[in-house]
């Protein structure tokens, strides 16, 4: 088949952009969505589906498209994916790395995450709601859920579509968890998760807000209030440890904190809103994961010179490619192959710097490793860094429930594809699993924990004593 | 009484305030040198305070907050009546002991009200108590009557003589370490005066633990602003705190942390 121009989603234009923190992306229009569908080449046995964690029927949505039914659209990616909305925008799209379009030698994939978002932005959510209101096969088995990020919002649905009732504990006021204060604005705008999350609350999901688990409440009591079983899902936090020496100077962030500060806290609308930002007109990035990328992009918008410090090659990059690419696009200095090794401080104890050194390939015993090169180290000047990593299991819960104990590379799960802690009845899914896994990865995980626990309940006893 | 209802306000010093807060469910499980996270409205910081005293029948908590940041302000400025919407805890996991001996807890301002709730649980375990408050002025001076009730003797000492003697904390400590044998001490003070304390006992084997005043940014844990440096190691101050060996604090970090959690 002939490999026909992918249509792109339209994007705001890059010099429009940097200057605004709303949504970057601008989707499809039906018209164009629908064009777009009839490229898709309905293979047999499509690898775009082979590819995605969460096994959704791209084919087959894609087909109900062509046809003009985004309803149906919605719901046929529903049945594998509770957040589609989300996905459609933050998604790293892993289903068009594989798609067949992308293997010739003009490569032009599927624009599937740019449908999927179609199919949420014009499904009618009202048509869901019907849906959902016939399921009826309650267990009486009750699940609180820790967190409710992407793991735990995707858990909990699962969970009560096999007829348990659902708990979510959230300790902030907001809930969505890294998808609230993590991923900015113009690549998830917050009315499409609060979509989502009026979608998981209208399946019965319930959401308790502003309660730390661990410290006002333990696990333990939870058992005791009739809960069968409980899920982890707070995520990780900035793991100390193997921090860069002179990370103490003022001026340095966590990128986690960066996030929280403007996503949650609104710094950037100071003195509207309380929280301020450090001030700086050079911000150094330390990392190449989404949050890096994000960081980067969120200080170009506050209107300081970005630069992105990683140790490896471009390809490395974990960020999605197409946010990678904007990124770039937008004037965020990429300097790959490049290691820190020192933050510079001046006489008041703030950031002046971030000391590098080159990084390359040579032989190292027979194999090609990165290396320093000699004899080329050099100073970024910066006077703000924003530190991305490490990362561990977020141990606020942990510290206080006696019998939790950190399995391998400070995370809660040891055996791989399952999910179950050292404590019996709960569970840990997301970053506090295995470690920082990507947000479709999450979903799976949310997916794969909510099997777990179901075949769990279904073994353990109906009656509690 | 609904939930997280402001029940009472007071001025208690200059710019200092006293809040009584309807939360059954803290009120009940609080324990001494936990703290709470409030959130005044969607506009403000979260904002982390000590539960200086509880109610467990009446359901209540009490704050005491100092008005410096706007989000401090605008708390100090809500009505009688006014519904909290982010009252969340309690958070902490002070690490008190259960040894019986001779304690002195100091307080300068106020961290005066920090040190409330330690005072009387250090009674209740039938420890020999001596208070000393510090402050500037006497218009600075809190809880001194509450003090007063949970030590066996309190000193009081001001820089200029307004109220109590005219002196420093640590001309008062050296004092008590002259006539009584301490075994412990608490302290809710500036860092300046906490390694002032620590050099007067120095020479002597005594258990010095500061209770830091609490802060971070998202108060869960995941963004690493609540981390200090104690022992050359970086430890929560939500999960294992507010109470430390003060020898093994690094307060220049603490202090430098502490003030941007400010903003």
């Amino acid at each position: 088949m002939a490999n026909t121009k992918r249509i792109q989603p339209s994007v705001q234009p890059v010099a429009k952009r940097v200057k605004n923190f709303t949504e970057v992306a601008m989707g499809f229009s039906k018209a164009r969505a629908a064009l777009e569908c009839q490229r898709c080449p309905q293979c047999s046995q499509p690898e775009c589906v082979k590819a995605c964690p969460l096994g959704i029927d791209i084919p087959g949505f894609i087909r109900m498209i062509r046809e003009g039914n985004f309803s149906n659209a919605l719901q046929k990616i529903r049945e594998s994916n509770s957040l589609a909305g989300i996905c459609g925008r933050a998604c790293s799209a892993p289903c068009e790395v594989a798609c067949i379009l992308n293997r010739e030698k003009n490569p032009q994939p599927m624009a599937i995450q740019g449908l999927e978002r179609a199919a949420f932005d014009f499904g009618n959510i009202k048509f869901q709601e019907i849906f959902n209101a016939q399921r009826t096969n309650k267990t009486g088995k009750k699940v609180a859920i820790i967190g409710s990020g992407a793991a735990g919002l995707m858990t909990g649905a699962n969970l009560f579509e096999d007829g348990h009732e659902v708990m979510i504990f959230e300790a902030l006021n907001k809930a969505g968890g890294f998808l609230q204060y993590g991923i900015p604005e113009f690549r998830l705008p917050k009315k499409v998760l609060d979509a989502e999350l009026e979608y998981i609350a209208s399946l019965g999901v319930q959401i308790k807000f502003n309660i730390m688990v661990g410290q006002a409440e333990t696990i333990q009591q939870l058992f005791e209030e009739g809960f069968d079983a409980v899920l982890l899902a707070t995520g990780l936090c900035f793991g100390q440890g193997n921090e860069l020496p002179g990370s103490e100077a003022s001026g340095v962030l966590t990128s986690q904190e960066f996030l929280f500060r403007i996503n949650f806290l609104s710094a950037h609308l100071h003195p509207k809103f309380a929280a301020t930002l450090p001030a700086g007109k050079t911000a150094a990035i330390i990392g190449a994961g989404p949050d890096a990328i994000d960081c980067a992009r969120l200080a170009l918008r506050l209107g300081k010179k970005t630069i992105l410090i990683h140790p490896s090659t471009e390809d490395d990059v974990s960020a999605a490619v197409s946010d990678r690419f904007q990124a770039q696009e937008e004037g965020v200095q990429m300097e790959v192959l490049t290691k820190p090794l020192e933050v510079i401080q001046d006489d008041q104890g703030a950031v002046k710097g971030v000391r590098c050194v080159r990084m390359d390939f040579a032989d190292s015993n027979g194999q090609w490793k990165l290396m320093p090169v000699k004899g080329s180290e050099f100073i970024v000047d910066a006077d703000m860094v924003i530190a991305c990593g490490p990362y561990t299991a977020n141990t606020a819960v942990i510290a206080f429930t006696p019998g939790l104990t950190i399995q391998k590379q400070n995370f809660l799960c040891a055996k791989k594809d399952r999910y179950a802690t050292s404590f019996k009845g709960v569970f840990a899914a997301g970053g506090m699993a295995r470690g920082p896994v990507s947000l479709i990865e999450t979903l799976a995980q949310g997916k794969a924990v909510a099997d777990e626990i179901d075949q769990y309940l279904q073994e353990s006893p109906k009656d509690k004593t | 009484m609904s939930h997280f209802q402001i029940l009472s306000k007071q001025i208690i010093a200059q710019n200092i305030k006293r809040m009584d807060i309807a939360a059954p469910e803290i009120a009940k499980s609080a324990r001494p040198g936990q703290f709470v996270l409030i959130m005044a409205d969607v506009w403000s910081l979260r904002l982390f305070f000590p539960v200086v005293e509880t109610n467990p029948p009446k359901g209540t908590i009490a704050i005491v907050f100092k008005e410096e940041s706007p989000s401090e302000k605008k708390l100090g400025n809500l009505p009688i009546g006014h519904n909290l919407d982010v009252v969340m805890g309690p958070l902490g996991n002070p690490a008190l002991p259960d040894a019986i001996g001779t304690s002195v807890c100091i307080g300068y301002e106020l961290g005066i009200a920090r040190m409330v709730p330690v005072s009387r649980y250090l009674q209740r375990l039938g420890n020999k108590n001596f208070g000393i408050l510090g402050t500037a002025t006497k218009r600075h001076l809190v809880m001194e009557s509450q003090m007063r009730l949970s030590c066996q003797r309190i000193f009081v000492m001001s820089e200029d003589g307004s109220v109590g003697k005219k002196g420093f904390i640590t001309d008062a400590l050296s004092d008590v370490l002259v006539h009584y044998p301490v075994d412990q001490i608490f302290m809710a003070v500036p860092s300046k005066i906490v390694r002032e304390v620590l050099r007067l006992v120095q020479e002597k084997r005594i258990k010095v633990k500061a209770v830091l005043a609490p802060f971070a940014l998202s108060g869960i844990g995941f963004c690493g602003t609540d981390e200090i440096k104690v022992n050359k190691g970086y430890v929560s101050l939500l999960t294992e705190g507010p109470i430390f060996d003060a020898q093994l604090i690094d307060f220049d970090i603490y202090e430098e942390r502490l003030a941007r959690s400010h903003g």
